[in-house]
């Protein structure tokens, strides 16, 4: 089988991997930005596509396709985000002769139209939020504006991945906040219908991996626990849930199979859930791809998800039954993002000057990066994962706190010290967090923290007082390292 | 003696180098730094504890760091005696790109009067969505981006009188 992947980073290249060892042929596609990046390094063929924007290259549906036509592949695998979740390409895809890995087409539209996904899943018997289920095309109703009860959330209903997603405390707020997730919506989505939705308050979001044949066979693969968000972006996920009673795991695990068979689900898929603190619980909705986060998954079910989609996909059936699954130790993921603390976190840009990754025992990095990388504002700022496993939960935090030390990523700020920190909160060691809880988190200093602050304004001292003495023309412009200044010195002696 | 302020974030030290001993805020540290052999790789050697340490110019005696998960930015300073400059704080009625990215819409008009918190501007950079609002209440004096323009951080949008 030959594979397009329709994507890029470290998915496109995670996919790829899956593809290599089961002896499929892989093709890569890139955009002007991409020429060197590392998926189109590691796929057996690349394709050229377009323009560095996404809505030039990897959302331009006609391109993607022509792409996957042009190399003669057999299947086209979306990744996440960018056209995974179009049902109109799934389907451009099939009536080109090719396999759509994921579900029909006619499934990701269901679930792409929050509102009919909410719609199902209480026809399969799921708990859902109360709410009104009204689409705001344009004005807000006015029978519905007196309905509202605060807080409230405005929701895209094509959303997905927490954009076009807002939060309204008040009447007051409310207009203002429509706009802006019609605004998000719009761009991210290319539709700005928007529904409400109440608040969970205190919640915690738990999901549950599925996969199905498509001929109503569904397997669940156990949970993920993703509370760890900030701006509605999850930022640390594991598996199992801490503090999930057994009772509880297997009601939300028997919710998930229901809406599975009522989708008549085919390939992998998620079902999303918020618990509140009194132990209710709400579908909110299904991601029909593969989730950022699977990694956590895989480390403690044994199961290489992407291979068994790829598998599934070329027509083999699966290789084991519900009483195979079982999870065993604990896993916990991390997403490193180029983002810069001292600019309220926002998106950070830049060269890549330096990179070591972490290693050793219990250890995953699923990462695209490389020494001179361009981070763009183009793309997702998400630039690579780093993942652990270990025997019990403290072990693996233990174990993370460690790999996010060894990583070392030169010439770009990102989260890695804000995640070192998080996982060290009591909150977090304890399990007790709920996706509230970044909104308040405040980092506190520690006295090693200090130390090696010291150590580092003492080393910035030293390259300057030495870059000084070496000679007295250089300026902290110059690219000529110390090095050839030395034999430069030297030559003139 | 060379002394060199270095400031990190909202912390200042004070380092004083001589030619085998350095202090740190008045204390006394025997450290060498030894460049490795790849670009930017250092190790700072202080009596058993060799900390390795990625360091990067930035130009204008600012350094990128990066060690032991930590990413920092360090200014250097020599003292030569004299009042050391501030940094320029940023025009109270200028509203900057805080981000390189792309500008999706300009809610505003030349003339127009903001409440300070106003949104003025949306920014999109890596598919998130940015409301510039206005630093400062005031009469919208000029409009530097068009929607679709492309900005680098730091760039001028709009001017508040």
């Amino acid at each position: 089988m030959k594979v397009l992947v329709a994507n890029r980073g470290e998915i496109a290249i995670r996919i790829m991997r899956a593809c290599r060892e089961l002896g499929f042929e892989s093709v890569a596609i890139y955009s002007d930005a991409d020429q060197e990046s590392l998926h189109t390094r590691y796929a057996d063929e690349s394709i050229h596509i377009g323009a560095t924007p996404a809505s030039e290259s990897y959302l331009n549906a006609e391109k993607v396709l022509q792409a996957a036509i042009d190399s003669e592949a057999d299947a086209v695998h979306p990744g996440y985000g960018f056209l995974s979740e179009n049902a109109a390409f799934a389907q451009s895809v099939e009536d080109a002769g090719m396999i759509f890995i994921g579900p029909l087409p006619h499934t990701i539209s269901l679930t792409g139209d929050k509102l009919a996904a909410r719609r199902i899943a209480r026809e399969a018997g799921l708990p859902v939020l109360p709410g009104p289920d009204e689409a705001i095309i344009d004005e807000m109703p006015a029978a519905l504006l007196k309905k509202v009860t605060y807080p409230v959330l405005i929701k895209a209903v094509s959303g997905g991945g927490g954009r076009g997603i807002r939060l309204a405390h008040n009447a007051a707020e409310l207009d203002e906040m429509v706009q802006a997730a019609r605004q998000e919506a719009l761009a991210s989505f290319g539709d700005d219908t928007v529904y409400l939705e109440p608040l969970v308050q205190q919640a915690r979001h738990i999901e549950i991996q599925i996969i199905g044949d498509g001929h109503s066979r569904i397997l669940t693969i156990g949970e993920r626990e993703c509370s760890i968000q900030r701006r509605r972006q999850k930022l640390i996920e594991e598996a199992p849930a801490p503090s999930l009673s057994p009772s509880m795991r297997e009601k939300l695990y028997t919710a998930a199979r229901d809406l599975g068979i009522a989708l008549n689900y085919r390939s992998l898929g998620t079902v999303e859930f918020l618990l509140d603190e009194n132990g209710a619980f709400y579908f909110i909705e299904v991601n029909p791809r593969i989730q950022v986060e699977h990694p956590v998954t895989e480390m403690v079910t044994g199961i290489d998800l992407v291979s068994a989609q790829l598998r599934l996909a070329a027509g083999q059936p699966f290789k084991y039954s519900q009483d195979d699954i079982k999870m065993r130790g604990s896993a916990i993921e991390a997403r490193i993002i180029a983002e810069d603390p001292e600019n309220g976190f926002l998106p950070a840009t830049g060269e890549i000057t330096y990179l070591k990754e972490a290693g050793g025992p219990g250890v995953r990095v699923d990462s695209a990066l490389y020494t001179g990388m361009q981070i763009t504002s183009d793309y997702d700022s998400m630039i690579a994962k780093l993942i652990v496993w270990a025997e019990e939960r403290q072990t693996t935090i233990a174990r993370l706190r460690r790999a996010l030390c060894e990583y070392q990523i030169g010439g770009v700020p990102t989260d890695i010290d804000f995640i070192i920190q998080i996982i060290d909160s009591d909150s977090f060691v304890q399990g007790s967090a709920n996706t509230t809880y970044l909104e308040t988190f405040h980092p506190s200093v520690t006295e090693g923290d200090e130390n090696l602050e010291k150590e580092l304004a003492l080393a910035a001292a030293l390259l300057e007082h030495q870059s000084r003495s070496t000679t007295p023309t250089i300026d902290g412009n110059s690219k000529t390292s110390h090095w050839q200044y030395k034999s430069w010195t030297e030559q003139m002696r | 003696m060379t002394l060199y302020y270095v400031n990190i974030g909202s912390n200042e030290y004070k380092i004083e180098i001589s030619k085998n001993i350095s202090k740190i805020n008045g204390e006394t540290i025997q450290a060498a730094l030894i460049e490795l052999g790849e670009r930017g790789l250092f190790l700072l050697k202080n009596a058993n504890i060799k900390r390795e340490l990625h360091m990067q110019s930035q130009g204008n005696n600012q350094y990128v760091m990066t060690a032991n998960g930590k990413y920092v930015v360090a200014r250097v300073e020599k003292s030569n005696g004299l009042a050391r400059r501030k940094t320029n704080k940023a025009a109270a009625g200028e509203l900057r790109a805080p981000i390189s990215g792309i500008v999706v819409s300009v809610n505003v008009q030349v003339g127009d009067t903001v409440a300070e918190g106003d949104v003025v501007v949306v920014l999109e950079s890596m598919k998130m969505q940015m409301l510039m609002r206005a630093p400062v209440g005031g009469v919208i004096a000029s409009i530097q981006v068009k929607p679709g323009a492309q900005l680098s951080k730091g760039d001028l949008l709009v001017k508040i009188e």
